[in-house]
């Protein structure tokens, strides 16, 4: 999101092999969804999350709770994915990733940052 | 070298790859099936998953777990119960990959529904209707399973072709026309 960084890229190199193809199909199944609660896996964040309309996404891969947070587009079928982490024992890793995704959120709302179109793959 | 062929050479080489392949599809597949179909059930209908629990005679716990993609390591009689309190069949068929990409491609949580259900299912109840059961088809349908033998019944091919098998898929990447790239 910021500058030439590609958080959620980064985040998915550092996956393994089963939890990237967790992901992409995942992605592929909920991009059909007609509207966010229908996203598998998804559910809206409460207290300041909420505040600033972010998501979590959910998944289960190489032993451990992964989640994105993000925002829907007001654009049909399209998400904004801010930080990937993971969640363990009540805690998110990296700790402060709520704090970062609401930041996010706030620059990409106001314009101020950059994103990165991720494309599903059908071919995959 | 694209995503998509990195990814096709790794799946022909490395069983722990292909399993990794496999197992990722499966995990959101399955959850995504019972998700919808959850929510989709009127008779008696589940909004909430302690609704499907009752009837699956399992904890609600292990439901939710069975709707996180890729949480649950399901046993066939774990799958079975949940399938009976859905009031559905269920079938476990081994395919071509491309079949399997192309199940994926194609499911929509949205459109996926189990119709009828088990008390709305003439066929099975009252096969007398008229509408034949074969039990060499995996698909029935009255027009295709008379008219096929045993062996094309039996070779998973009958209900259509695969859109292009794994080894196409491969000399497709060998050859650059994957279009894998993000």
């Amino acid at each position: 999101m910021e500058g030439q960084n590609n958080p959620i890229e980064e985040w998915y190199q550092g996956l393994s092999e089963e939890a990237q193809d967790t992901f992409n199909a995942l992605l592929k199944v909920n991009q059909k969804a007609d509207s966010p609660d229908q996203w598998n896996g998804s559910k809206m964040l409460q207290g300041d999350c909420k505040e600033h309309g972010i998501w979590e996404w959910s998944f289960f891969a190489d032993n451990r709770q992964q989640r994105l947070l993000g925002i829907f587009s007001s654009e049909r079928k399209k998400a904004f994915f801010l930080i990937g982490c993971y969640h363990k024992q009540k805690r998110y890793t990296p700790q402060d990733c709520l704090k970062t995704a609401i930041k996010r959120a706030k620059e990409l709302r106001k314009g101020t940052a950059i994103f990165h179109e991720r494309k599903v793959n059908s071919n995959i | 070298m694209s995503e998509r062929s990195t990814r096709i050479s790794r799946l022909l080489s490395s069983q722990k790859s292909r399993t990794a392949y496999i197992k990722a599809k499966l995990g959101v597949l399955v959850p995504a099936q019972i998700r919808a179909l959850r929510l989709k059930s009127t008779e008696p209908p589940m909004p909430r998953q302690r609704d499907l629990a009752k009837e699956a005679e399992l904890q609600q716990s292990r439901i939710s777990m069975f709707e996180t993609p890729g949480m649950a390591n399901m046993t066939l009689e774990t799958l079975a119960k949940v399938a009976a309190g859905l009031r559905s069949g269920v079938i476990v068929k081994f395919v071509p990959f491309s079949e399997m990409l192309h199940w994926e491609n194609t499911f929509s949580p949205n459109a996926f529904d189990v119709n009828p259900r088990l008390e709305e299912d003439e066929q099975f109840l009252d096969p007398s209707t008229g509408i034949r059961i074969d039990s060499n088809s995996w698909f029935c349908d009255s027009n295709v399973a008379g008219s096929q033998d045993e062996e094309e019944a039996n070779s998973g091919d009958t209900e259509r072709k695969p859109m292009e098998t794994v080894d196409e898929q491969a000399k497709m990447a060998a050859a650059g026309a994957g279009s894998g790239g993000r």
